[in-house]
């Protein structure tokens, strides 16, 4: 029956790209769990050496991608959903492409599905790497995910190996639960640690005592290097330690990694702090899984970034810079890299309400775009909250006649093309579904290649 | 220049939804049409006064925080009734239209008393009623369709001496039952809608305004009309939103 079931799986894997919509990067699955419900762990088994598998709010198809391409150019021929499907049905898919060379899965999961998906897939080693408030309508409160982490972690397999961010609290200290984790964050944040929380953190709040925690850094949202002065909770001791940070504005970042095999000189072309953490996850993973770390910083600087996700596309003489943006640690993290571009900034807020985009649009208020304002040239806002995106502009102070509203994707690009000149930088930060809209039609006029051609 | 003195409750902690938008939309309106604002954050251990303040706003929050400041909310209550009393102007969004309520029963059976500024009590129900929700709203002579977002587990029930402040028009209300939503006594508005409410709804913020105006200068205040056009706009998709099938 499985083999059958495999078989009707395939088939669809193999039609569902020509029926366009979606790249066939979840039907297949769909079809084969509905066919055979164990599916999924039977084709986990068949991965030799295992899976890695790795979740958060933010950065995970990022880091996905960074261990993968580490793992490919070490000789590991890994299987991975690098389209960013990440429900059952999307890891399901991802594994069914399994060629018969391919030796270890490298799968990013959905926050909320990971506890089954563990449960089902017994990964070699489970990488924990932010949690941030995010679409609240269909995930609940952080408080409820952060539970169900903890409830998972009690109930890991003895070989699992666990990583986790130890600059996010919450994740800290569910690390610290099972003895042998091991824990990575930022030693020395000099230069890009901010002064005081942001509007849209959540659990600064010490999560053993619910006292007010205090950072010798802060980074990103509720990230750092945190302390209870009440309870004397601490951030772990760090197994892997990014300090010497250069960010160089949009094109590259530099920063070297402490481990106890010694200091590792990075240089990645994904800007930003929030891609420092990324590739210091990925880092991590590679070299607890033995990878050569000469051959760890070679593949991590010649990684690009996966498709929207501070993506540079060319058009007429104009560079696009997407910064997928869904949740407000994400936006502002973006806003944080694209002040770092020294020149004028054209920008342009995308927002659409479906599912994958979360129906309730309110985070966008708790999003920091006052920052960014007055060095914005051109203002931007399209979807199908355009409005909404309105409002939020003009209650945040930037003059109404200057934002301009857009009512399709074509129009908009025609508008972001003729009122910028030539050589622009535009910086477009899209919510989920909305970033597949743009890039429809971006690829529609040849600017672009199709999503689930990324990284092929 | 006349002031208006804006007490924002609990913003550290009672700040789920984007409510730092609503309180946006109360400072700027004000502001286009040459009044002043003051906004005082009064969190827990703070003391508030009756006499100080002429709107008084509280947001929502997750629930470990709202059962963080339900305590302290205990100690002010008589304070802020008093001020409920005075014609004070109420915005309670979410968490707050709870808290502002006589009590509140969880799922457990445990009691947590409100504030009672609104005559309503709510109980944890078992379903938690989500998705875009659009009202017909009556109120001081003014009729207005308000839309947002609500996600609540709480059933609210109103008593004899509040009113509803609309009829559901598409999405849930109050609770599973009675097609009303959110709650109107004195001047005191308790509501579930959010996304966040004010930016979309400018006829509702315009009457919490005239509202704490009037308490302000002890006179009857009339705004000059604003140009609301991203709002109209923003408030029509919303209500579309609404009425598709969930």
């Amino acid at each position: 029956m499985y083999f059958v079931a495999r078989l009707v799986g395939k088939t669809v894997a193999f039609l569902s790209p020509l029926l366009r919509r979606g790249g066939g990067t979840s039907a297949p699955g769909v079809a084969l769990l509905g066919l055979h419900p164990k599916a999924f762990s039977k084709l986990s088994e068949s991965l030799e050496k295992g899976s890695v598998l790795i979740s958060a709010t933010n950065g995970k198809t990022t880091t996905t991608r960074f261990l993968s391409e580490i793992l490919n150019d070490a000789g590991v021929a890994c299987v991975s959903n690098t389209s960013g499907a990440n429900l059952k049905s999307g890891v399901t898919t991802a594994l069914l492409t399994k060629e018969r060379h391919h030796e270890m899965g490298v799968l990013e999961v959905d926050e909320a599905a990971l506890p089954e998906i563990v449960k089902e897939n017994r990964p070699r080693m489970l990488i924990l790497m932010n949690l941030f408030r995010d679409q609240l309508d269909r995930f609940g409160e952080l408080e409820s995910i952060a539970k169900r982490w903890r409830e998972m972690i009690l109930e890991l397999e003895p070989d699992t190996q666990l990583l986790v961010n130890a600059d996010d609290p919450i994740l800290a200290t569910i690390g610290l639960q099972r003895p042998g984790s091991i824990f990575f964050g930022l030693g020395d944040a000099s230069g890009y640690s901010r002064e005081e929380l942001q509007h849209a953190s959540d659990s600064a709040n010490c999560p053993q005592c619910s006292a007010p925690l205090s950072y010798g850094h802060l980074t990103l949202s509720h990230m750092g290097d945190w302390k209870c002065e009440n309870c004397d909770l601490t951030r772990p001791q760090l197994d892997f330690e990014v300090s010497e940070i250069q960010l160089d504005g949009l094109t590259r970042s530099e920063f070297v990694i402490q481990s106890k095999s010694g200091r590792h000189e990075i240089s990645s072309s994904m800007p930003g702090l929030h891609n420092v953490y990324n590739a210091l996850a990925a880092f991590s993973a590679a070299s607890e899984i033995g990878i050569d770390h000469d051959g760890i910083a070679s593949s991590i600087s010649q990684t690009v970034a996966a498709f929207g996700r501070t993506e540079k596309v060319e058009i007429n003489d104009r560079e696009i810079h997407i910064l997928l943006a869904k949740n407000p640690a994400g936006a502002n993290a973006n806003i944080d890299t694209l002040l770092l571009h020294s020149g004028p900034i054209h920008l342009c807020v995308l927002l659409n309400d479906r599912i994958a985009d979360g129906r309730d649009v309110s985070w966008i208020w708790d999003v920091d775009y006052e920052r960014v304002l007055n060095r914005v040239e051109t203002l931007h806002v399209g979807g199908e909250r355009s409005f909404d995106l309105a409002l939020r502009f003009l209650y945040g102070g930037f003059e109404k006649d200057k934002i301009e509203v857009a009512d399709s994707v074509p129009n908009l690009l025609d508008s972001l093309l003729s009122s910028t000149p030539k050589h622009s930088k535009i910086f477009i930060l899209p919510s989920y579904t909305a970033m597949l809209d743009l890039r429809d039609e971006l690829v529609r006029r040849n600017a672009t290649h199709a999503f689930w051609k990324d990284g092929k | 220049m006349t002031e208006v003195r804006i007490c924002h409750l609990y913003p550290n902690h009672m700040n789920i939804y984007g409510d730092r938008g609503n309180i946006s939309v109360l400072t700027k309106r004000l502001q286009w049409r040459g009044y002043s604002s003051s906004v005082t954050n009064v969190g827990i251990g703070d003391k508030f006064s009756p006499d100080d303040f002429d709107l008084c706003y509280l947001g929502g929050g997750q629930d470990k925080d709202q059962n963080l400041i339900a305590f302290d909310l205990a100690e002010k209550a008589p304070a802020i009734r008093s001020a409920a009393d005075d014609g004070v102007s109420f915005l309670w969004v979410c968490g707050g239209i709870q808290l502002a309520g006589k009590r509140y029963v969880d799922a457990s059976g445990s009691e947590l008393l409100g504030v009672g500024i609104l005559d309503l009590e709510t109980i944890a129900g078992t379903e938690r009623l989500i998705g875009d929700i659009a009202i017909r709203s009556s109120v001081d002579g003014r009729e207005f369709t308000v839309v947002g977002y609500e996600n609540h587990i709480g059933q609210t029930y109103l008593g004899s001496d509040s009113r509803p402040l609309g009829e559901v028009l598409h999405g849930y209300g109050n609770n599973s039952f009675d097609q009303v939503e959110g709650a109107v006594q004195q001047r005191v508005i308790g509501t579930y809608l959010h996304g966040p409410l004010l930016p979309k709804n400018p006829d509702l913020a315009d009457l919490i305004l005239t509202w704490a105006l009037e308490h302000r200068i002890s006179e009857s205040v009339s705004l000059e009309k604003l140009d609301d056009n991203f709002a109209v706009n923003a408030h029509k998709r919303a209500v579309s939103r609404a009425g598709l099938k969930r």
